[in-house]
């Protein structure tokens, strides 16, 4: 009985008593008055324990772990780089002259595919300039890849994260970009990608060729200027937006005079690959003022952040969809 | 999610939630650093390996589990520190009065650092994995690997060592009034 009652008690201070547990123990409580007043004092010391478990915090040097642990994040030795070594067969090094020359030539023959050429922007936006002239603007935290075979029979990448590219026009040899779970092949164009498992494309000038490389569904799409290319849930989506919107990517600015905050929201919904909503809320008032506001490249959440400032709305954000709500 | 959003998310994750993970991990170890170590290797590998989950609510909820997961390897692999899967009713050692005696302690404070120490292994292992980790019941069912009904259980078991301590401050209180009247 005894035991009963300390673990409906439990659950009720834990908030885990469902309301049939709730009126067991009301009644329990009722029958017997000690366990009434016992259960003031328990309470209180149930809080107790949180303040004191919280206290002891102060042990430790959060700041000094943080610097140790971000260093070590997104560091470049983190990612396998293929290292080579030369083995010398012992009869190489017996044989003098003739082997020393060997040796030279060996080394000669393998240094142009000895190592993979790799680029990470570690601190801030990077523009790269590739041996066919192609530019390409790497933003913080991502990685570009290419093998030294690059230019002769092919012109091919991976990018790991967000990058902005400038490709130089070579109808003989496509690039083509690894974005890991999408292949993006181009003639000469230029367009903004970002990598992973919710990959995303938006097209400024040129064609381009976006394909899923795991996952079911729509298998490829060709976009053409002012278009974007989602993954997502595995499948491919394409959606139309306006090109001159879609320059943010290249230029890193956006500008808007005196457009209505919905259509705002809209344009902004089809540059970026979260879902930006107005919420129903608003006023047809709110949302149909004009607002003059421009921006360059920072995280959306802070653009958004701005634009509420500037319309007297609040943002509420909810797993990767942004609401402008009514303040 | 940009890259950039990220970090600002993983940065105060850490912030927030290092020193609590780090006590969690000295109930397992007794050694102060190590537990810090494994904690730090813990958020990197989670960067490395489950850099989706950042942003997300289960994020918490997974770190909690793989802190739990590292530190009974840890165990497991310097065989020294004896580690009981049953909740037996040997003496566990004085843990909480030894870490929280480095603060001032209230009487009353101290004395649920006493109750909190008279918690065998495994309810002491639920307990603060609601007490100091905020998890529901199912939650910390699943990171430990037993039944709703054993975690109702081992809180009940806590909650009885806490009102025998408060029993006997209020039979202590009233010999202290009667004694003075």
């Amino acid at each position: 009985m005894k035991e009963r009652l300390n673990i409906l008690l439990a659950k009720k201070l834990s908030g885990e008593a469902t309301n049939t547990e709730l009126d067991e123990l009301a009644a329990i409580m009722e029958r017997d008055n000690s366990v009434r007043e016992q259960v003031e004092e328990i309470q209180k010391g149930w809080n107790e324990i949180d303040e004191l478990l919280a206290d002891t915090s102060l042990d430790f040097d959060t700041q000094a772990a943080w610097d140790k642990v971000s260093g070590k994040l997104n560091k470049p030795d983190n990612y396998i780089q293929p290292k080579k070594t030369i083995a010398l067969p012992m009869w190489i090094k017996a044989s003098g002259a003739i082997a020393a020359i060997l040796v030279v030539a060996f080394i000669i023959l393998n240094i142009n595919s000895w190592n993979s050429t790799e680029f990470v922007a570690a601190n801030g936006t990077k523009t790269i300039v590739l041996p066919d002239n192609s530019t390409i603007k790497l933003f913080k935290g991502s990685k570009i890849t290419y093998d030294n075979s690059f230019g002769k029979e092919n012109r091919e990448v991976s990018l790991v994260g967000e990058a902005f590219f400038d490709i130089a026009r070579d109808e003989s040899k496509p690039f083509v970009i690894n974005a890991e779970d999408v292949d993006v092949k181009v003639l000469g164009t230029s367009f903004y990608v970002e990598s992973g498992n919710k990959a995303y494309v938006a097209v400024v000038t040129g064609k381009v060729d976006m394909s899923s490389r795991k996952g079911k569904g729509k298998q490829q799409l060709i976009l053409t200027p002012g278009e974007t290319g989602t993954l997502a849930n595995g499948s491919l989506i394409e959606e139309k937006g306006i090109a001159d919107d879609l320059k943010y990517w290249k230029n890193g600015k956006i500008s808007f005079n005196d457009v209505a905050l919905h259509e705002l929201v809209t344009r902004l919904d089809k540059i970026f690959p979260d879902d930006i909503l107005l919420s129903d809320k608003l006023t047809a008032n709110t949302a149909g003022q004009l607002v003059t506001i421009e921006f360059t490249r920072q995280p959306l959440a802070e653009i958004l952040q701005e634009l509420c400032l500037v319309s007297d709305c609040e943002l509420i954000t909810n797993d990767d969809r942004f609401i402008i709500e009514k303040e | 999610m940009s890259e950039n959003t990220k970090e600002h998310i993983f940065k105060s994750f850490f912030k927030t939630e290092y020193p609590g993970l780090c006590r969690y991990a000295q109930t397992y170890l007794s050694d102060d650093s190590l537990a810090e170590d494994i904690v730090q290797n813990t958020f990197i590998k989670v960067w490395e390996q489950k850099h989706e989950l950042i942003g997300s609510e289960q994020l918490k909820y997974y770190m909690v589990t793989a802190v739990r997961n590292n530190c009974i390897s840890e165990i497991r692999k310097n065989k020294k520190i004896s580690y009981t899967e049953e909740s037996s009713y040997d003496t566990p050692e004085p843990f909480f009065s030894n870490l929280l005696a480095k603060e001032e302690l209230t009487e009353q404070q101290a004395r649920i650092s006493n109750a909190l120490d008279l918690l065998p292994p495994k309810c002491r292992e639920v307990f603060l994995l609601i007490k100091l980790h905020g998890m529901s019941y199912k939650q910390a069912a699943a990171t430990m690997d037993i039944s709703v009904k054993t975690v109702e259980n081992q809180m009940g078991k806590a909650l009885s060592i806490f009102r025998s301590i408060c029993v006997v401050c209020m039979v202590c209180l009233y010999n202290f009034f009667v004694s003075n009247i």
